[in-house]
């Protein structure tokens, strides 16, 4: 698979992407008036994945490679409407038309060397935006491109564009682990109520507001852990407490 | 005095009583609690007159002959009296039987945090990890960020072996019998033990439990 890469200077600025996003597809198609119907369901969920197992978790050792993958699972929620190119589409939490995730990692345990959407759905035309000096790697999806992911090319209709409905993986990134690293760290999907906030968010073509945390358009939102050990094959389990709860042990007493 | 400044002054008294009574020992996670480089911990909240105990447990081990176990832990200048110590870390097996200790108490003369190991043996004696040359069970800390690697064997033919490595110091214990336990569960906080005498936090961060040892 071919890594992609995308330096839009805008595109991670604490506005809603949502906003961009819709904005490039309604410059080019100025709407006259929206149809639409709407039902309630089930939110979005995102989280990062080992593809090894499924999990979220990775246990590596120092100087090897890890593979981590962005799953996005849409809602039920479906709408339509009918833009302004004359043909319903599909609208709701279950029909993800734009998305705006940023994940970061201590670049002081891991190098980020390559990404890849998945193409084999829209992810493909999922745009990277690579701040790993920062400790970051951003992903947006904004728009269906011909060429994949390409801003300068030709941009698809909101009447023709595909959409993220499908649960599966949409991106794919790699670290070397430093020689030297050790202990436990993790691949952190920022959100709006971090110290340091993100709009982490999802939207379809035909609602008005974007898929958030805050309205309960995002359910689940699932960082991965990783463990960096020399003794991963005789592992039983571990903990940094990453997720900001203590979820990953099998019970508590006093929590 | 008037009636309601009395019933006032009354509600305020019993809430007052109440959330005094209702405050136990807790665990909770905390970025302040956070050690080698995370972002968040776990913290023991250990409130005075409770003896609660407060923990986090892991059932992942399956009938565990050797067993290794690492965490960082920092006192954080816990209150604790020099006569009493708590479980921060415990090792229970199949039956439910503690076979594994690792405590934390308070030396006032001097003035030191210690840990120390202990391991069960068939007969059902603590064997304590000790120092080579001085035969100390009491391992001294800074109450600071400590990293502590726990091992442990469960075997007969006087293969039972204890070991405990912390704050540059290794304290060991061996040669016993052991083969009646495993490790089915273990706890990290306020596992065991808990008197009423102690009082503040402590903190706890980076997990890792293995099959087998450091070093085989």
């Amino acid at each position: 698979m071919r890594p992609l890469s995308f330096h839009s200077p805008h595109l991670f600025d604490n506005k809603p992407f949502r906003i961009i996003g819709l904005g490039l597809l309604l410059a080019f198609f100025a709407s006259a008036g929206w149809a639409q119907t709407s039902t309630l369901g089930p939110a979005i969920d995102v989280e990062i994945l080992n593809p090894a197992d499924g999990s979220n978790s990775f246990c590596v050792a120092p100087g090897e490679t890890l593979t981590a993958r962005l799953f996005i699972r849409p809602g039920t929620s479906t709408t339509s409407c009918t833009p302004s190119c004359g043909t319903v589409v599909d609208g709701g939490s279950a029909h993800i038309a734009t998305a705006v995730v940023d994940i970061t990692f201590d670049n002081q345990k891991l190098t980020l060397v390559g990404s890849t959407n998945n193409s084999g759905t829209a992810a493909v035309d999922g745009l990277v935006q690579d701040n790993s000096s920062q400790g970051r790697i951003g992903w947006a999806m904004g728009g269906d491109w011909t060429p994949d992911a390409d801003t300068s090319g030709a941009l698809a209709t909101p009447c023709t564009m595909q959409l993220l409905d499908s649960t599966d993986w949409v991106l794919e990134t790699e670290f070397n682990v430093h020689p030297t690293a050790s202990g436990i760290t993790s691949l952190h999907l920022r959100r709006k109520t971090d110290t340091d906030p993100f709009s982490l968010s999802f939207a379809d073509i035909c609602s008005e507001d974007a898929f958030t945390e805050a309205n309960g358009g995002i359910d689940e939102i699932n960082d991965g852990a990783v463990l960096v050990s020399s003794s991963c094959n005789a592992l039983l389990f571990f903990d940094g407490f990453e997720t900001q709860t203590g979820e990953r042990w099998s019970s508590s007493t006093g929590f | 005095m008037k009636k309601s400044a009395l019933f006032i002054i009354v509600v305020v008294a019993m809430i007052g009583f109440a959330g005094t009574a209702d405050a136990q020992n807790t665990v909770r996670v905390e970025p302040y609690a956070a050690m080698n480089g995370t972002n968040f911990g776990l913290v023991l909240d250990a409130v005075l007159g409770q003896t609660n105990n407060a923990f986090v447990e892991d059932q992942t081990p399956d009938h565990e002959g050797t067993y290794r176990a690492s965490f960082w832990i920092d006192p954080n200048a816990v209150g604790i009296n020099s006569w009493s110590r708590f479980a921060a870390f415990s090792v229970r097996d199949s039956s439910n039987v503690e076979v594994v200790r690792f405590q934390l108490q308070r030396a006032f003369h001097p003035l030191q945090f210690r840990i120390r190991l202990g391991c069960l043996n068939n007969a059902g004696v603590w064997k304590w990890a000790l120092e080579d040359g001085t035969g100390q069970k009491a391992l001294p800390i800074g109450d600071t960020p400590t990293f502590v690697t726990i091992e442990m064997v469960f075997l007969d033919g006087n293969e039972g072996y204890c070991h405990m490595e912390a704050a540059g110091r290794d304290h060991w214990n061996g040669g016993y019998q052991a083969g009646a336990y495993d490790v089915h569960t273990v706890r990290l906080g306020g596992a065991k033990g808990i008197s009423g005498d102690v009082s503040g936090e402590v903190f706890f961060d980076e997990f890792e439990s293995y099959r087998t040892l450091a070093t085989p």
